[in-house]
């Protein structure tokens, strides 16, 4: 099938049909799909998928459509209900479509499944965890993706993405008689299968920790102190905050704390977050954005200086701000000097936190959760993991507050992310 | 492609079979600050086979929707079923069955309306709350309409068509108080398309009020304390928690992983007041806001009575979870996306109504809380969860005080619901929730108010 003739030939009978604008996009994915299952290998899925997304703008109106069928009749159906839709929009001279782009074709990742392969590492993985970690409850997943990603729109820009990679996810937990711990979950894409996947970003120590954790207790006392976060919860945070704040929802909703801060100091100085789509070791990292243009690497806060909003099109011209890099992710954290070893012992008083339960925080940044397959830190050493233990805070006052950044960090994919030290967050036992 | 197609495909081998063809449909329109900023309708349909054969499930799927495609899905399920079997073959596995036959179907028969007069509806809310609420700094009106129809046979018997369809309103206003942002929304709808469940956008004017006068009274909002305090929950976050932390414990596979409800079977886990239900498709004779009378393995769906009198009493299964439990089959394989294989999920999880009245509950709490909305809720296989509260009140020497910031509980459910003194007559269900695991799903949450004793993230 000739992808980017059928995209051609929707957005000109969408331009005959009246549109003024049109920008079209088709992804079209094959996964091959194996599950372990209650610690054993159970299912094998084998998936395609399409899907063809469309805009049109009309008289400065906009309507959209997707749908997974490329047939004739079925975008034929869609065409007509997108310009019916299109007419009861209300005008909004802020809609529109990204400007003119040379051509772009880029293919990346492997772009064959190895099954024997993923089977091999599944089956280590589940004879490393019986021979070390037998108490360990688990299901792992582990994927081959293949995605195809056509971009097109009626000022002539074109672009097509092919990527391979491999996906992997571990759920797990520990129980032992009748005690247990706390679920926990780690997961990553990658561009080969050549490690065993405990070795990977910390998987065995989050395994290992588990098993400690079936037996924990309380904090001595409620304090404030600081908190060392593992990588997968500093992403988590920061992904929310930058959402929240720097992208098209905080700024189109007013919800920003920081609506006006280009080139102003908003973070600590020890945090500088690049977006890398260009990184080649970042497997899964998307090289087109979702307003239809080229992912670039930039710096989107530097040693704690704003320098981009993460717009949209649409956001920068309803709000009269400039368009930089787009609503980007493959976001990069610079890591710091410091072993993880190191930041821990100069903790005197604090957490380890390796999961944490939370609210989303609300829209001033105000954020409490418990800390789950967590640890107690005492004068620069870990004690035991914790129970019943919260935390709560200002995510904006804890970025604000940053001890340190680890100089190990993970690669999940589409994001590298350090440990991260942050201090004067109030603990408290129940 | 109907069951009668799909059933002439049914291959003649030893494994067992199911096959699926499914069309989520959805449209979905949002003003921000009067301006239409999405717009859209859109489909998501294909086929589905799945195989089962000595332990081992295979899975196939495709978005082209016809009879040779779907010959080819079901070799290819059979093959990843065979060639899973070459690499492990654990023995021969009979799965239990109880298959039901039957179409269920809740399409309106009103006349279609256009998505003119949606949007008109919907402006009409969005006009309201403008000229009545110009202060506002943002305001944000959004429909939503999710159908899902299946059709599926399975070669022990089974056969259904269903069509799912569940339409939600949000209104969310913001305003800027002191350089803060703080925000109110709540959610209306349920089951049904769009013509079912919104008729005159006035209906919820009264309801427009009360978010915006939520909103105001959050202006004056006080710090919850951190500490364990007498709270009266309201109906929907004893709803969340049902599903949550009490629900998710007692689905089969999360049993089969390690939850700590496999060690509480036939034990208190409750003060004597809880009963806990995930309701198939009625309770009391009235339709839930999730009906599901067959499962996605062509089971009869089945009530699932959790807790009874405050003991746990049974967990809800799938045909797999069942057979390895050795438990009955409750019907609660559900599957999202037509390419989705069937796992256990809740369907209308509710804490069942006691006698008590909610204004009595409060005035029997001397330092408390009363907790009422919800924001994001998270649960662990220990029953230990965590919940935002986005608006509530103290409640100080029996009577309603201060309006709280947002906040968060936590605990072990478990421990929780042994410390329910007192659970009101009423019953309000969460008609819009969203579960996920490793799948979305749409599912009925549900509860009256209970009191109890809760540990709250305050300051």
């Amino acid at each position: 099938m000739n992808y980017q003739n059928i995209l051609k030939d929707t957005m000109q009978s969408l331009l005959d049909k009246g549109a003024d604008k049109v920008s079209i996009d088709l992804n079209v994915t094959t996964k091959e799909e194996f599950n372990v299952v209650f610690k054993e290998l159970n299912l094998l899925r084998s998936l395609e998928s399409q899907s063809l997304s469309i805009m049109v703008l009309k008289e400065n109106k906009q309507a959209t459509t997707n749908l997974n069928q490329l047939d004739r009749k079925s975008i034929e159906t869609a065409m007509e209900q997108l310009m019916s839709s299109v007419e009861t929009a209300n005008e909004d001279p802020a809609f529109d479509i990204s400007p003119f782009h040379e051509p772009f074709i880029v293919e990346k990742g492997p772009q064959k499944i190895d099954s024997d392969g993923i089977c091999n590492r599944l089956n280590r993985l589940t004879e490393r965890m019986k021979d070390k970690y037998p108490t360990v409850h688990y299901d792992a997943i582990m994927s081959y993706i293949n995605e195809k990603f056509i971009y097109m729109n009626s000022n002539q820009t074109i672009f097509e993405e092919t990527k391979g990679y491999y996906e992997f996810m571990l759920m797990f937990s520990a129980k032992d008689g009748n005690k247990m711990s706390s679920l926990n979950y780690t997961g990553f894409s990658l561009a080969d299968i050549d490690k065993d996947l405990l070795d990977i970003n910390f998987t065995e120590q989050l395994v290992k920790q588990i098993t400690e954790q079936i037996v924990t207790k309380p904090i001595p006392d409620s304090f404030i102190g600081d908190i060392v976060l593992l990588p997968y919860i500093t992403g988590e945070l920061l992904v929310s905050f930058i959402n929240s704040h720097l992208g098209n929802a905080g700024i189109l909703f007013k919800s920003s704390r920081f609506p006006d801060h280009l080139g102003k100091k908003i973070f600590d100085e020890k945090l500088t977050v690049h977006t890398r789509p260009l990184d080649p070791e970042l497997s899964s990292a998307s090289l087109v954005t979702p307003d239809g243009f080229l992912a670039e690497n930039a710096t989107i806060i530097d040693k704690g200086v704003l320098k981009h909003y993460l717009i949209s099109l649409y956001a920068a011209k309803k709000t009269g701000m400039k368009r930089t890099v787009g609503p980007c992710n493959s976001l990069v954290i610079e890591p710091g000097i410091n072993q993880i070893d190191d930041i821990i012992k100069n903790v005197k008083k604090g957490v380890l936190c390796a999961r944490l339960s939370y609210g989303n925080p609300n829209a001033n940044g105000d954020i409490s959760g418990v800390l789950k397959n967590s640890y107690y830190i005492e004068d620069g050493k870990i004690k035991y993991p914790i129970s019943e233990t919260m935390m709560s805070g200002n995510i904006v006052d804890m970025f604000n507050n940053i001890e340190a950044v680890s100089k190990e960090y993970v690669n999940i994919g589409d994001m590298k992310i350090p440990f991260m030290q942050i201090k004067d967050v109030f603990i408290s036992k129940k | 492609m109907n069951t009668k197609q799909l059933k002439d495909l049914l291959p003649d081998n030893n494994n067992y079979i199911e096959l699926k063809v499914q069309n989520n449909k959805s449209q979905s329109m949002a003003y921000l600050n009067g301006s239409l900023v999405h717009n859209d309708a859109s489909s998501s349909s294909g086929l589905m086979a799945r195989s089962f054969r000595n332990g081992m499930w295979g899975v196939a799927s495709s978005p082209t929707v016809n009879k040779e495609k779907m010959k080819q899905v079901i070799k290819k399920a059979t093959a990843n079923t065979d060639y899973l079997v070459t690499k492990m073959d654990k023995g021969n596995v009979t799965l239990p069955s109880n298959p039901a036959q039957g179409d269920y179907c809740f399409s309106s028969d009103k006349p279609k309306l256009s998505t003119k007069a949606k949007a008109d509806f919907i402006q009409e809310i969005d006009n309201y709350i403008i000229k009545k609420y110009s202060d506002l700094d943002s305001r944000y009106v959004s429909f939503t309409n999710l159908e899902m129809e299946k059709s599926l046979v399975t070669n022990d018997g089974a056969e259904f068509n269903t069509v799912l369809p569940r339409s939600v309103l949000v209104v969310m206003m913001t305003t800027v108080h002191n350089n803060e942002p703080i925000q109110n929304m709540e959610i209306f709808g349920g089951l049904g398309q769009f013509e079912e469940v919104f008729s005159d956008p006035k209906d919820y004017f009264n309801d427009i009020d009360k978010v915006y006068g939520r909103l105001m009274e959050k202006k004056k909002a006080v710090f919850a304390k951190a500490g364990t305090f007498d709270c009266v929950l309201g109906p929907k976050l004893a709803g969340i928690l049902a599903h949550e932390a009490i629900g998710h414990t007692t689905e089969a596979d999360i049993v089969l992983n390690g939850s700590i409800a496999i060690d509480y079977l036939g034990k208190q886990v409750a003060s004597p007041l809880i009963n806990l239900l995930d309701a198939a498709h009625h309770y009391q004779d009235k339709l839930c806001p999730i009906p599901i009378f067959i499962d996605d393995e062509g089971t009869k769906a089945e009530d699932c009575l959790i807790i009874e009198k405050g003991i746990l009493k049974n967990f809800m299964t799938s045909k797999e979870t069942a057979h390895k439990l050795g438990k009955k089959l409750t019907g609660n394989g559900r599957s999202y996306a037509f390419s989705d294989e069937p796992i256990v999920r809740m369907r209308n999880t509710m804490i069942v109504p006691g006698n008590d009245k909610l204004q009595d509950m409060i005035s029997s709490i001397e330092n408390g809380y009363y907790l009422i909305e919800h924001g994001n809720g998270q649960a662990d296989y220990t029953s230990e969860f965590m919940f935002g509260v986005t608006f509530g009140y103290e409640i100080k020497n029996g009577k309603i005080a201060d309006p709280l910031k947002e906040t968060t509980i936590s605990g072990v459910a478990f421990e929780l619901l042994k410390t329910v003194s007192k659970v009101s007559d009423d019953l309000v269900w969460i008609s819009a929730g969203m579960c996920g695991k490793k799948q979305p799903i749409p599912v009925g949450m549900g509860g009256p108010a209970i009191k109890c004793k809760v540990n709250i993230g305050g300051k």
